[in-house]
């Protein structure tokens, strides 16, 4: 892999490698434990209620059961990221799956699909997700099992890129097969599936993997914006309890708690308490942001490469051929305006 | 011209058609007539447990086109336009209104603010000698990739943390009765613009200063300032027109995150509300949201053809 040789790609994917171990390796040794949501000193004095504050031993405080913040955010990466790389992989299979029959059907599908995709720049993406998985989330949420709405959220998260990530892809396919040595592949007699397996993929998969990549990005980011629109990714159960009020009459709270830890669920669950203890809700957003600085390191790694062993082959080019561009002195604008 | 006219429509009527296709997809996989019919049961308290219920994922065609054809007839008479909420209906018109210039203003202002910072960022680089350039491009990749929610949290929390310290309140930071604070939220939904924007054009303008007639300019011994504004700016500024639709997608992302932060009761969060028991309500405000785009967008597009038909 010469990917690896980039030392951005290898920084975002040990960051991104030690954080899932890091979380499996933490679910698989913890002890079982209920932990106190009063903290006492040496001599058994009362120091501090639930959540406590930030000190040695609870580096970033902990939630309102007494739970040491910093373990309740590792145990949610895994969920996080499984999830993360559970939709991104099924992205990238459905669309190019569905980039096959984008190439057998007439074009002007494949035009149209494009033009009516482009209501997703009036909107941001999340509120697209939000519209579908709500209703089975938060509207009507008695109506449907955990297990559908788990899949619910998968599937409104996998198909809403679909659209524009198979145009993408078949139009990648179809630059690819316009070259000579894939025309002319199937006068050696090479079947449709070889010439793709063996000529097209090869040369599709640097850019596919770059898209997955930029998926997983973008995933990370709608999971972050769905959990301040409330939705719970990764489950949650609700919890009712009555407390005295302030002239003494009961007054009934119910509050949702996230069942997994998942770093979205954590900034749901904490939203009220924003005000009061900040670092609970910024805490996993700065897991969401760490996370999102790797990804992007892992991107700026990779295309560094691309571009490394693209110029390289331009230079040997040039250097056979001695071809120079003749230079123009006309202003020519460059990007020509997509009105 | 009829060209571009002709696109501009079916670029329209294309992005309505999208987005009531999409509004009224929950109706396709839902079966909402039940669930709207329970939620109202359960709203007015006629019905107090609601763990027998259970419903499934469905795919009724028939109640995608009613939905469909109720969307459109709800848009076509906006007054007497109602939606639903928390065992009631309401009147459309004079909750949207309340919203929706606040929002209007915000992304109207976030545009110009970050297009106008944006170019003068981009001018200032330039001005800068070559490794000053390297260090500040870094810069800005870097914060660039950061996510929108930590940014506006980060404001938030400078602005608070600002007070903390000197007492000093230097902006309204959330919506208190009849005190509307406008600067603040137009400067932090137009962080992150603003460095796109810039971004593109120093890209693009790098980019132009190696062609040729550039050296040329340079040899014949004009000014760097005056190649820059009059030559490289103007070269490159009309490709960052294209780029519109960009722009306006990370404006409106920030500006959702930006009403839930700062607890400003905008258009975003009235789709959230509502939007999701009433799926004609969130064809209307998208609606809302693409016009002005698209107003801004078919000006610039026409005018750029009128004063450069290539």
């Amino acid at each position: 892999m010469k990917y690896f040789k980039q030392p951005s790609f290898l920084i975002g994917l040990t960051i991104l490698v030690l954080l899932l171990s890091g979380s499996f390796a933490y679910s698989l040794l913890k002890e079982e434990s209920t932990p106190s949501n009063i903290l006492y000193d040496e001599k058994g004095k009362m120091i501090d209620r639930a959540p406590f504050e930030r000190s040695a031993e609870y580096p970033l405080g902990s939630d309102q059961f007494g739970n040491n913040y910093v373990y309740v955010l590792l145990e949610g990466a895994k969920y996080t990221l499984g999830f993360v790389v559970l939709i991104t992989i099924s992205r990238m299979i459905l669309s190019i799956l569905v980039s096959f029959i984008l190439l057998v059907v007439p074009s002007f599908i494949k035009k149209l699909i494009n033009r009516i995709s482009e209501i997703f720049y009036f909107a941001p993406l999340s509120i697209f997700a939000y519209l579908l998985i709500a209703p089975a989330l938060i509207a009507f949420s008695w109506s449907y099992s955990d297990f559908t709405q788990f899949m619910i959220t998968t599937c409104v998260l996998v198909v809403l890129t679909v659209p524009v990530l198979s145009v993408q892809i078949a139009n990648e396919i179809s630059i690819l097969s316009k070259e000579e040595f894939i025309q002319h592949a199937p006068l050696l007699g090479g079947g449709r599936i070889h010439v793709f397996m063996k000529h097209i993929l090869p040369c599709l998969s640097p850019k596919l993997l770059l898209l997955t990549v930029q998926q997983a990005g973008q995933t990370l980011a709608i999971l972050a914006h769905l959990a301040f629109l409330k939705i719970f990714v990764g489950g949650f159960s609700k919890i009712t309890y009555t407390l005295p009020g302030v002239s003494g009459t009961p007054v009934t709270y119910e509050r949702t708690f996230s069942d997994s830890h998942e770093w979205g669920g954590l900034i749901v669950q904490n939203w009220d308490f924003y005000y009061g203890a900040p670092i609970l809700v910024i805490a996993p957003v700065c897991c969401f942001v760490l996370c999102s600085i790797a990804i992007n390191l892992m991107v700026s790694g990779m295309t560094k490469s691309e571009n490394h062993s693209s110029t390289m082959q331009k230079k040997k080019i040039t250097t056979s051929e001695e071809t120079l561009p003749s230079a123009s002195f006309l202003p020519v604008k460059k990007g020509r305006l997509n009105a | 011209m009829i060209k571009t006219a002709g696109k501009l429509l079916s670029f329209f009527l294309l992005s309505i058609l999208g987005i009531l296709l999409f509004t009224s997809l929950p109706v396709l996989i839902y079966d909402y007539s039940v669930l709207m019919n329970n939620t109202r049961l359960i709203d007015t308290g006629q019905l107090d447990n609601n763990s027998f219920l259970t419903n499934s994922i469905q795919f009724e065609l028939h109640a995608y086109l009613q939905q469909l054809k109720f969307t459109v007839q709800q848009i076509m008479d906006l007054t007497q336009t109602t939606y639903y909420s928390n065992g009631s209906d309401y009147q459309l018109l004079p909750a949207f209104l309340e919203v929706y210039p606040q929002s209007l203003s915000f992304f109207m202002g976030g545009l110009l603010a970050s297009l106008l910072v944006g170019i003068s960022f981009a001018v200032i680089y330039m001005i800068f000698p070559y490794h000053i350039r390297l260090i500040i491009k870094k810069i800005i990749l870097a914060i660039e990739t950061l996510p929108d929610v930590f940014i506006i949290i980060l404001v938030q929390l400078t602005v608070i943390w600002f007070y903390k310290t000197t007492g000093l309140l230097m902006f309204n930071i959330v919506n208190v009765y009849k005190t509307e604070a406008y600067f603040l939220p137009i400067f932090t939904i137009s962080i992150l613009p603003t460095l796109y924007v810039t971004k593109y054009l120093i890209l693009s303008m790098e980019d132009e200063s190696n062609k040729s007639y550039i050296e040329f300019a340079r040899g014949k011994g004009l000014k760097s300032i005056y190649l820059i504004i009059v030559y490289m700016l103007k070269n490159t500024a009309p490709s960052l027109f294209g780029q519109t639709k960009t722009i306006f997608w990370i404006l409106l992302s920030n500006l959702l995150i930006l009403e839930i932060i700062f607890n400003i009761y905008g258009i975003m969060r009235f789709i959230a509300e509502y939007g999701v028991e009433n799926p004609h309500l969130a064809a209307i405000c998208m609606i809302a949201i693409f016009l002005p785009f698209f107003i801004i967008f078919a000006t610039g597009s026409l005018l750029i053809r009128k004063l450069d038909p290539r």
